[in-house]
């Protein structure tokens, strides 16, 4: 990398964008894109060496508020554009976010995956429980007997999908939970999982006003982790499994393989061809 | 001076379709390949494993072709050309993907090595019958590229092609070759050094934003639809790439005249460009025609030959960019011929319905369409084309 880059200082409202958001008022996203700018300029990253990537969703909008690269993709396909990216360009800080709906339904193949293939990438879940963007359908991490939802009119009767639970089961190397209620402690995660050499996995408990308005009960249940950050997956697996979903702070951290190809070329086509040659 | 003394001798190559296809790709410089296996075209994602490594580059294993396709866009938003392969089923998984790029004009490629459908179908036998969703698969107003190589040597230079175009269109192309050219092996006269040996041409690539541009806007148009794209790291470039329809500058948008804007940008910049004479391969000259695209040029080649050998007059095309349609190209090297025959390995006629939805093919013209997985054969074409002219003579 080149390190001979010298950035002015810039603070985190230089890492907004002029896009004007689009959520609702109140809606605990607003609180996420704060925590990411002020991380961004703690970390003093050079925004052009940040991409933010997303798939579809209200949280997904959120790389056009951020004045840096971005991929607004898909619903469901954040990562793999997100794990193409940095594989084919190491040198970027590739951060990914999106909803509980985008990560753990329709893309909940690429999750597992992203956990275990271990690239060095942020992975940014505001979970709101449900689907915002489509006007409150239940998603995987919605409680079985919420019953607001039109589509299923007597709760999904389905036990919720544990994020921090799965992703310590397919590999994670950084697992914590954040709260859009608590931007310090939101910020501070985010730095340590933007500095975590592999996949880090944040999940950030992100009220939706509009669909889950009793969501604002949240900042009366959120509480510190009281288990300090643990290597240990049998540990951290012992705690998550005890864990209310509440509980906030770095649940896990360990040092694994990260996945990233760094060939340096020592053959042209032309040299390929030869073995083609009778 | 005997000619053997001017050049030294050139050696041969022993290749297969879908090594050739991998050949292609690093000729056309791509560098990065994301790549979930399926029946006949994992050798394409096998064969540029390891070499792709010594070119500095690199292949991923995706955990499924949703991942694939969106893997690709992702390298090829930072920068690098990039490609996948896939057979049918992966394909039908990848259009949503495909779609993404078109909008976002993220150039990407496929390689889709047919093999018989629907469904699971005969994914050991060659067939041509996904020239439908390669055309039509995506959904809204998605104008993107289709090639078919038409031999096994072909491939490298249609692959080539294909990654040059994509680059510098900014858009997707979808390459069609099959079971049958994939996986068979030839001893060919090495290609050209470059695609159909276009060296008068400057070579196709994409165009990259050089300098930090106050007023950069991603999607602005431009004359020829393409707008210079400006690659992760370069300060002041930054955007976010858009698969909602969006204006100029990438921000989304659902007024009118972006979409307008937009959709016109995307369409023009792809029938604006001036392809050159490699849409198709023609050969001979006649009253009678033999019209194909992809693999079954082999056989209408060879059909066309013994026909003009045993005096029959035949002119034979092979169609390698399907879409854009070369329409009055392909009308004029149609000319006036009295018999014309669409030939192709599938069960609904899909090029023929095609050729006639573009109004590309005078009213007498008529289909010889069959499934796999047998192969197509010169003598039944040659009964399908005078057979039949013959009784409306008589
Ligand atoms: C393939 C596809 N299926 C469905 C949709 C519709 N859709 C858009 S966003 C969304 C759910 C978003 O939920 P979540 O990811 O939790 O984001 P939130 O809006 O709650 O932030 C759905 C189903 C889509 N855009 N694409
Ligand atoms: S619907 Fe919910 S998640 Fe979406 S912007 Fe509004 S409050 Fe936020
Ligand atoms: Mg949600």
């Amino acid at each position: 990398m080149d390190t001979a880059i010298v950035t002015p200082t810039l603070r985190a409202k230089d890492y907004k964008s002029e896009v004007a958001p689009v959520w609702c008022p109140g809606c605990g996203d607003f609180a996420v894109l704060s925590a990411v700018t002020k991380a961004l300029a703690h970390l003093k990253l050079p925004k052009e060496r940040v991409a933010m990537i997303s798939g579809i969703g209200c949280s997904s909008r959120l790389p056009a508020y951020v004045d840096a690269y971005g991929f607004h993709g898909i619903h469901g396909r954040a990562l793999p554009i997100a794990s193409g990216l940095k594989a084919a360009r190491p040198d970027l800080t590739v951060i990914v976010a999106g909803g509980d709906g985008d990560g753990f339904s329709i893309g909940g193949n690429h999750f597992l995956h992203a956990c275990r293939r271990n690239m060095d990438l942020t992975y940014i879940v505001m979970d709101n429980e449900v689907y915002g963007m489509t006007k409150g359908q239940a998603s995987p991490t919605t409680q079985p007997d919420w019953a607001k939802s039109k589509l299923t009119p007597h709760g999904t009767g389905m036990r919720p999908f544990l994020p921090t639970a799965i992703a310590l089961a397919a590999g994670a190397s950084f697992i914590a939970r954040g709260f859009a209620g608590d931007p310090n402690g939101l910020t501070k995660l985010l730095v340590e999982a933007i500095e975590h050499p592999g996949f880090a996995f944040l999940q950030v408990l992100s009220p939706c006003q509009t669909f889950r308005p009793e969501q604002k009960e949240w900042k009366h249940l959120v509480h510190p982790s009281d288990m300090a950050p643990t290597d240990d997956p049998v540990e951290a697996a012992r705690f998550i499994q005890a864990d209310d979903g509440m509980a906030l702070g770095l649940f896990y951290v360990r040092r694994l393989p990260v996945w990233q190809p760094h060939n340096q070329p020592t053959a042209t086509p032309a040299d390929l061809e030869r073995e083609f040659a009778l | 001076m005997p000619p053997s003394a001017l050049a030294p001798p050139v050696a041969r190559w022993n290749i297969s379709g879908n090594e050739a296809a991998g050949q292609g790709a690093v000729r056309g410089g791509v560098r990065f390949v994301a790549a979930y296996p399926i029946t006949p075209a994992s050798e394409v994602l096998e064969w540029l494993a390891p070499r792709l490594e010594l070119l500095g580059g690199s292949l991923l294993q995706a955990e499924d072709e949703l991942a694939s396709i969106n893997m690709i866009i992702g390298s090829s938003f930072g920068g690098v050309p990039s490609l996948t392969a896939t057979s049918g089923p992966g394909l039908s998984l990848m259009v949503e993907g495909l779609g993404l790029a078109v909008a976002s004009e993220t150039p990407v490629v496929v390689v889709n090595v047919q093999r018989g459908g629907p469904s699971t179908g005969i994914p050991t036998k060659s067939e041509q019958s996904d020239l439908n969703i390669a055309l039509y698969g995506l959904h809204g107003d998605a104008p993107h590229l289709v090639l078919a190589a038409l031999g096994i040597r072909d491939c490298v230079d249609t692959v080539e092609w294909a990654v040059g175009l994509a680059e510098h269109l900014q858009t997707v192309a979808i390459v069609l070759s099959d079971q049958m050219l994939g996986q068979s092996r030839a001893i060919i006269d090495p290609p050209g050094t470059r695609a159909f040996g276009a060296g008068e041409k400057p070579h196709l690539q994409r165009l990259i934003a050089q300098d930090a541009d106050p007023d950069h806007r991603r999607y602005r148009p431009a004359p020829d639809g393409v707008s210079p794209m400006a690659l992760p790291g370069l300060p002041g470039g930054m955007y976010t790439a858009e698969g909602l329809e969006h204006g100029a500058g990438g921000t989304p948008s659902s007024r009118a005249i972006d979409h307008a804007e937009q959709l016109g940008k995307r369409l023009h910049k792809l029938t604006g460009f001036d392809y050159g004479p490699s849409w198709a391969e023609i050969r001979g000259e006649g009253d009678h025609l033999l019209l194909t695209w992809g693999s079954s040029a082999g056989p209408v080649f060879e059909a066309a030959e013994r026909l003009r050998d045993s005096g029959t007059p035949t002119r034979a095309i092979a169609l390698r960019l399907l879409a854009p349609l070369q329409r009055d190209a392909l009308l004029k090297a149609i000319g006036s011929a009295g018999s014309i025959l669409v030939v192709e390995q599938n069960q609904t006629a899909q090029c023929f319905a095609y050729l006639h939805s573009q109004r590309a093919l005078p009213a007498h013209a008529r289909s010889y369409a069959r499934p796999g997985p047998l192969p197509l054969r010169p003598a039944e074409i040659m009964r399908a084309l005078i057979g039949s002219h013959t009784r409306e003579e008589t």
